[in-house]
């Protein structure tokens, strides 16, 4: 839609169709295995674009290839689960602690994801999908943890263990 | 949205018939229309089975295909750990595992994505693998000839 005014006896325009926005667009950035830029869980990424984005991650483990087949080794995969976080990109730092010792987050650190593998001990694959939002300016972390709560970042033993299965980015645009 | 000018120093309001940018979307039920991949059938079934967006926006699937483990009798081994996998322009864009026991009944995946204007959609259901195949995916009927994957739900919220 356009818009016009008029000066003297004519009609100027001001703004063309693409000035007035109509609609909402968005196109995927893809970062996962074997894309240019790959993304990674315990890591923390802004979303420095002019647009709101939304992440769809998967990041699980691939148990007896990363871990073995083990009673310890089921255990530990069975019930892990993932958590986001993001804050303003101006307090990011508080994202590579986000949790305190109840594990609650920290003041200023906004949970946006939180997905429990509930699978009994005999899962194969443990697969987790968080999706949420970004907005512009701010940053965000993907973190996983075992079912004892420990960090799986933390994990001497299998330090390769979380992968990333496919991750995705949703860019938002208005036109 | 207000379009102003600035005439002697004061702006003056010189909106006309412009209409204010909000956004805005419906749902529809797409639920009988809509049917996984499944990789056994010929291409033609299949490419059936690749839905476009030709709505002029963007749009947000939300798609819950299951299998009913009793009514096509199926064991419980061969159902627990499956998945479900949604493709936008055949990359994959969101995953949802059974994280069910071996008790499960009926299993549902549901699935959530957004899909470009003009991309092409779809989902396929795998069984326990990894990484995901065709040759692995739930593929054709029982023994009653329905199929072991079923549309449970299948809605779609148009962006306006």
């Amino acid at each position: 839609m356009s818009v016009k005014i008029r000066e003297g006896n004519t009609w100027k325009l001001i703004a063309n169709d693409s000035a007035v926005p109509s609609n909402v667009v968005g196109s995927y950035v893809h970062y996962g295995p074997g894309e240019s830029t790959e993304r990674v869980y315990n890591t923390v990424y802004a979303n420095n674009t002019n647009r709101l984005i939304q992440v769809s991650a998967t990041i699980g483990i691939d148990r007896d290839s990363s871990l073995g087949s083990g009673t310890a080794q089921k255990t530990l995969v069975a019930g892990s689960y993932t958590r986001a976080f993001m804050t303003p990109s101006s307090t990011s730092n508080l994202l590579s602690n986000p949790l305190d010792s109840n594990l609650n987050t920290v003041s200023g650190v906004i949970e946006v994801a939180n997905i429990r593998d509930n699978g009994n001990a005999n899962t194969l694959y443990l697969f987790l999908n968080p999706q949420f939002f970004v907005p512009i300016n701010f940053s965000y972390i993907i973190k996983m943890y075992d079912s004892d709560d420990n960090d799986w970042s933390n994990n001497t033993t299998y330090p390769n263990a979380i992968e990333t299965f496919v991750w995705s980015e949703f860019r938002f645009a208005v036109q | 949205m207000s379009v102003h000018i600035r005439q002697n120093g004061s702006w003056n309001n010189i909106t006309f018939d412009i209409t204010p940018f909000a956004v805005g979307g419906t749902w529809s039920d797409e639920t009988s229309n809509r049917l996984y991949r499944d990789t056994s059938k010929s291409d033609i079934e299949q490419a059936k089975r690749i839905y476009t967006n030709n709505s002029g926006d963007i749009m947000l699937i939300r798609a819950v295909p299951g299998i009913d483990r009793i009514a096509r009798n199926l064991g419980a081994g061969q159902v627990s750990g499956s998945c479900a996998i949604a493709y936008v322009d055949d990359l994959e864009v969101a995953r949802f595992r059974d994280n069910g026991t071996n008790s499960s009944e009926k299993i549902r995946f549901e699935l959530q994505f957004f899909v470009p204007n003009y991309s092409e959609y779809y989902v396929k259901v795998f069984k326990e693998t990894h990484p995901p195949s065709d040759s692995t995916s739930w593929q054709g009927n029982d023994s009653n000839g329905d199929p072991f994957v079923e549309t449970l739900e299948w809605y779609e919220f148009k962006f306006q």
